[in-house]
C-alpha cells in the first residue's frame, strides 16, 4: 500500500499511520449496488478499506443512471455488483473487490457477513433490512444503515458494542412503505445519505468520535434541519440461529391430497427421468434451465414444487422465491409418490 | 402542542408540523388522533417525545412544551 496516496488523512491525528493500516486490513460488506451503493463505493475503496464484498442480484436500467454514478447507458442489463467492482477496481486497483451477483438471502447471508467486520445496509426495501439485522446479531457484525424517503432520509449504526439493533427502533415492518422508485429521489439526497453511512464506517474501524448508535439521524435536505432521535436498547437473545433458520430459511410444504385446482405442478427433474408424470396443469422445467424459463411459471397461481427426492425442489423454491414469487409449496410427495396417487385416481 | 412530521407521514397529513390540542394529552390519544383524523396504521408509527422514542405501549403523558415528533421507517435507498 503507497502511504503517498493516503497522506492526507494520514495527516489527520486521529487516523495516523496506524488508522490507515486499520483501513487497509478492514473488510467492508455493502448489500446493494443501487443508488446508496453507488455512493458508498467509491469513498470505501478511496480511503483504502482493503477488501471490499458488493452484493446484489439487480442488473443494470436507465431509470438508475441519474443516482447509480458508477454506470453508463453501455452497462445497461448488465448486473450491477459486477459493474461497480470493475470500475472501482479501475480507479483503485489497491482495493480487493469481491462481486456477488445474487440477492442477499436467508440462505447465503450468515456465511457471508461472516468474512467481513462490518455491513453497510444500502437497500431499497424493509423487509431486507430485518434480514441484515438478524444475521448480524447471529453473526455478531455490526451494521451502518440509511433509507431514503423523498428529500429526507435516516442513518443509524446498529448492534455495534452491545448497542441497540434495527429491531430496537422498529420492531415490526410497517405494512406500506414507498421506495425511491415510487416516491422519486434527487441523486444528491441519496448520495448524502451515503456518504453519513461510510463516514459511520470510518468512525467505527477507526474507533473515533461518536458512533450513530441507540439514535436514529433524520436528515431533511430541503431545510438542512437535522434530528437525532434516541431509542432503547431492548433484549434481542430470541434472535438465535434458530430463529434465523425459521424467519428465513423456511420452506413452505404441503400434502399432494391439499393442493388446489388453480395451482401449477412444476416438475424439476431432467425430461427423460422416470417415471412421467400424467396431471393438469403440469410443466416440467428442469431445474438447470428454471432460471431461463421463467416466463413458463404463472405468477399469481399457487406452484407446487416437487423432484425425484425432495431436494432439487427445494433449491428451485429458493431460486423463485428470490425472483418473488409468493405462493410456493414444496409437495411432500415426489415424482413416484405422486405418479402412485395419480394412478390410484385415474383407476 | 407542536408536533413534527417526517417523510411519508408529513406527505399524507400534507404538513410537516402541526400545533395538535388534545383533551387528554397523551401518547395513545395522539395515536388515536393520527389513526382517526389521517388513517395512519398506529403499527406503522413512531412517536418521539423531546427526541426520544417512547414506547407506544407505555402512556405517556405529554405536556404542552414538549417537542412531539411522529416518524416512520423509510424505505428507498
Amino acid at each position: 500500500m503507497s502511504h503517498e496516496k493516503y497522506i492526507r488523512q494520514i495527516a489527520l491525528p486521529l487516523v495516523g499511520r496506524s488508522g490507515q493500516q486499520k483501513l487497509g486490513h478492514s473488510r467492508v460488506l455493502v448489500v446493494g449496488a443501487g443508488g446508496l451503493g453507488n455512493a458508498v463505493l467509491p469513498y470505501l475503496a478511496s480511503a483504502g478499506i482493503g477488501s471490499i464484498g458488493v452484493i446484489d442480484g439487480d442488473r443494470v436500467s436507465l431509470s438508475n443512471l441519474h443516482r447509480q454514478v458508477l454506470f453508463s447507458e453501455s452497462d445497461i442489463g448488465e448486473l450491477k455488483a459486477a459493474v461497480a467492482c470493475e470500475k472501482i477496481a479501475k480507479q483503485f486497483p489497491e482495493a480487493m473487490l469481491t462481486h456477488y451477483s445474487e440477492f442477499l438471502t436467508g440462505e447465503n447471508a450468515l456465511k457471508l457477513f461472516a468474512q467481513y467486520d462490518i455491513i453497510l445496509d444500502a437497500t431499497d426495501a424493509i423487509d431486507i433490512r430485518y434480514l441484515i439485522n438478524d444475521a448480524c446479531i447471529v453473526t455478531g457484525k455490526s451494521f451502518v444503515h440509511a433509507s431514503v424517503y423523498r428529500f429526507q432520509f435516516q442513518v443509524a449504526l446498529f448492534n455495534a458494542n452491545n448497542s441497540g439493533t434495527y429491531r430496537c427502533l422498529y420492531p415490526t415492518a410497517p405494512k406500506t412503505t414507498q421506495s425511491c422508485e415510487e416516491a422519486g429521489v434527487m441523486p444528491s439526497t441519496v448520495a448524502m445519505a451515503g456518504l453519513y453511512e461510510v463516514n459511520e464506517v470510518f468512525k467505527y474501524l477507526l474507533d473515533i468520535g461518536k458512533s450513530q448508535i441507540n439514535s436514529l439521524l433524520l436528515v431533511d435536505t430541503l431545510s438542512n434541519e437535522q434530528n437525532n432521535f434516541s431509542f432503547e436498547r431492548k433484549n434481542q437473545d430470541h434472535i438465535t440461529r434458530v430463529f434465523f433458520e425459521k424467519e428465513y430459511q423456511r420452506i413452505e410444504q404441503l400434502a399432494f391430497a391439499n393442493t388446489e385446482k388453480d395451482g401449477y405442478f412444476l416438475d424439476v427433474r431432467e425430461l427423460d427421468e422416470q417415471p412421467t408424470i400424467a396431471l393438469e396443469n403440469y410443466v416440467q422445467i428442469p431445474l438447470s434451465a428454471l432460471e431461463k424459463s421463467l416466463e413458463l411459471v404463472p405468477t399469481n397461481n399457487p406452484i407446487y414444487l416437487f423432484c425425484q427426492s425432495g431436494k432439487r425442489s427445494k433449491t428451485a423454491y429458493r431460486i423463485l422465491q428470490g425472483k418473488g414469487y409468493a405462493k410456493l409449496f414444496c409437495l411432500t410427495e415426489n415424482a413416484i409418490e405422486i405418479n402412485e396417487i395419480t394412478f390410484e385416481i385415474i383407476e | 402542542m407542536r408536533v413534527h412530521y417526517f417523510g411519508e407521514i408529513a406527505d399524507i397529513i400534507g404538513k410537516n408540523t402541526d400545533d395538535l390540542v388534545l383533551k387528554n394529552a397523551s401518547v395513545s390519544e395522539l395515536l388515536s388522533y393520527l389513526q382517526s383524523t389521517h388513517k395512519l396504521l398506529v403499527d406503522d408509527i413512531h412517536i418521539a417525545v423531546n427526541h426520544q422514542i417512547v414506547s407506544k405501549e407505555k402512556d405517556t403523558q405529554l405536556n404542552e412544551t414538549d417537542e412531539i415528533a411522529v416518524l416512520s421507517p423509510f424505505a428507498g435507498g
